[in-house]
């Protein structure tokens, strides 16, 4: 190579001063309030659960800004985004847990299977038991394994002693916990370690019955190894259940998802494969976002 | 600048110089030739010991990064185009080392008339070298693209060298061996032209994320 070639290597060569490069990419896309970019792939699905022209306000703070997204039926979808991009308050509004919190005003629609689920017939606890949640720190009842497990069914009004054996066996093998805890089943849940208390929490909410599971950073609390486990839980899920899982965690939504949606300031910025949205985003911003090049 | 986009820049840097050294192999041989003297074939063969080096460097930094940093979108496309493009350019500097010896039996024996195409060819192919690194450098997807029609123009000088000492050949018997010889230079140029099409390739996927190879460059020409 000449001379003349090398002299043209600029300061910060390709790799770093390539766009996105290190600037805020916020500031062009909340000015011109782009539309997102949903990729072509997602329209062949087949649907479960819509979002559509989604508003949602904490008092005079609006958190969403016209969310439209659909949810794919028996696949696993990630939610990502930088803290306060509304990713957890959109997957909470699936099955309405904001609607337990004071000032909470939305506008738009959610519909599951074609039902509306901000209608003011719905039935907001049909609704949890068909979208189930599981939260970002583990919650076990500070009851006995069995008891944790069979609890949605004991509510339920549900008394038949084989009918809840046979439930919590299928939920703790579901929830690849049943090897690990079917010689203690009546001891207290609070016994488990981490990783096993999180995949409880998964084993009750299957044991409901649910369509939908709503992860809500599953395994942020939790080490490599239980992290490993409740990912190879969540591969295993798909196909039976559909599974929406937000994440700060990005190589856990490249690991175990199979739709990506990127978010940012309230707003969905880009939505498609994740094996797309990985290795060739659409959008600069996504790109800044998951490579790390962001503000 | 982050510790991550300082290591690529590293590897970039890495890549560059490896370009360099293998394009002045093409060059040192080459002239050799028409210059009718091999005194500096030893640097050739020297410059080798340090491609070859670089390549397996730019392949240890690619995995290494690769494992350590998880990288997604332009940063793991830029950690196989270097991989990839380490292959070329290491295949690049055995072309050099292939001129040299081919050029052995030419001028072992008396000079033929001159061969105005072959060093015509030679720059064509060093600037499509040239080109597709430059095109790394600057992120530039116009310039890749033309390095992809230069390849035409490459094996159109190659036709034409061929039936050029094919008829040679067959006017004066004696010729065979040398001429012989120059159609295969000939085929090693050929063959670094398409080696500098394959960067040019990897650069438009490191930066577009599309992947036009094999397309016979209709991907390239979209651009």
């Amino acid at each position: 190579m000449t001379a003349a070639v090398m002299k043209s290597v600029p300061p910060r060569p390709a790799v770093a001063s390539a766009p996105p490069g290190s600037s805020p990419p916020d500031g062009e896309r909340e000015g011109q309030k782009s539309p997102p970019y949903i990729h072509p792939e997602l329209a062949s699905e087949q649907h479960v659960l819509h979002v559509d022209r989604f508003n949602l306000f904490y008092g005079a703070t609006q958190a969403l800004h016209d969310v439209t997204l659909s949810i794919t039926a028996g696949k696993v979808t990630a939610l990502i985004g930088p803290s306060g991009c509304g990713k957890s308050t959109l997957l909470r509004s699936m099955n309405r847990l904001n609607d337990l919190i004071d000032g909470v005003r939305i506008t738009g629609q959610m519909s599951y299977k074609g039902h509306p689920i901000y209608d003011r017939h719905s039935d907001v606890i049909e609704l949890r038991k068909k979208l189930g949640m599981v939260f970002q720190k583990s919650n076990p009842f500070p009851m006995s394994i069995f008891e944790n497990v069979v609890y949605a069914l004991r509510i339920a009004g549900e008394r038949k002693r084989r009918m809840l054996e046979e439930t919590a066996e299928k939920s703790l093998r579901n929830a690849a916990l049943w090897d690990e805890v079917k010689d203690r089943l009546h001891t207290s849940a609070l016994r488990l370690s981490g990783g096993q208390q999180q995949r409880l929490c998964i084993a009750r909410a299957i044991a409901a019955d649910p369509e939908v599971l709503l992860m809500d950073e599953p395994c942020s609390a939790l080490d490599p190894i239980a992290t490993a486990k409740v990912e190879e839980l969540i591969h295993e899920l798909r196909g039976n259940y559909t599974v929406v899982i937000v994440t700060h965690n990005m190589q856990q939504a490249a690991r175990v998802s199979d739709y990506t949606a990127f978010m940012y300031l309230g707003r969905l910025i880009e939505y498609g494969p994740t094996n797309t949205l990985f290795v060739t985003p659409h959008l600069k911003e996504t790109e800044a976002y998951i490579t790390g090049r962001f503000g | 600048m982050r510790h991550f986009e300082e290591q690529l820049q590293e590897l970039l840097q890495q890549i560059v110089l490896m370009g360099t050294i293998a394009e002045s192999m093409i060059q040192i041989a080459v002239t050799g030739l028409v210059k009718r003297n091999q005194s500096h074939a030893i640097e050739v063969f020297v410059k080798e010991q340090e491609v070859n080096r670089l390549q397996v460097e730019v392949d240890d930094r690619a995995v290494k990064l690769t494992a350590l940093q998880q990288p997604v979108a332009q940063d793991v496309r830029f950690l196989f185009m270097a991989s990839r493009i380490g292959g070329e350019l290491e295949r690049i500097a055995d072309q050099a080392i292939n001129i040299v010896q081919n050029s052995k039996h030419v001028l072992e024996a008396p000079p033929m008339r001159p061969l105005v195409e072959l060093p015509i060819m030679a720059d064509v192919a060093q600037k499509m070298v040239r080109d597709s690194l430059s095109a790394m450098i600057q992120r530039d997807v116009a310039l890749a693209a033309t390095v992809l029609e230069e390849e035409k123009k490459v094996d159109a000088f190659r036709n034409q060298i061929f039936s050029t000492l094919l008829e040679w050949m067959k006017q004066d018997p004696t010729a065979i061996e040398r001429s012989l010889s120059l159609i295969l230079i000939a085929r090693n140029l050929e063959r670094v032209g398409d080696h500098a099409t394959n960067v040019a390739e990897e650069v438009i996927y490191w930066i577009q994320g599309r992947d036009v190879r094999h397309t016979k460059g209709q991907a390239a020409k979209a651009i």
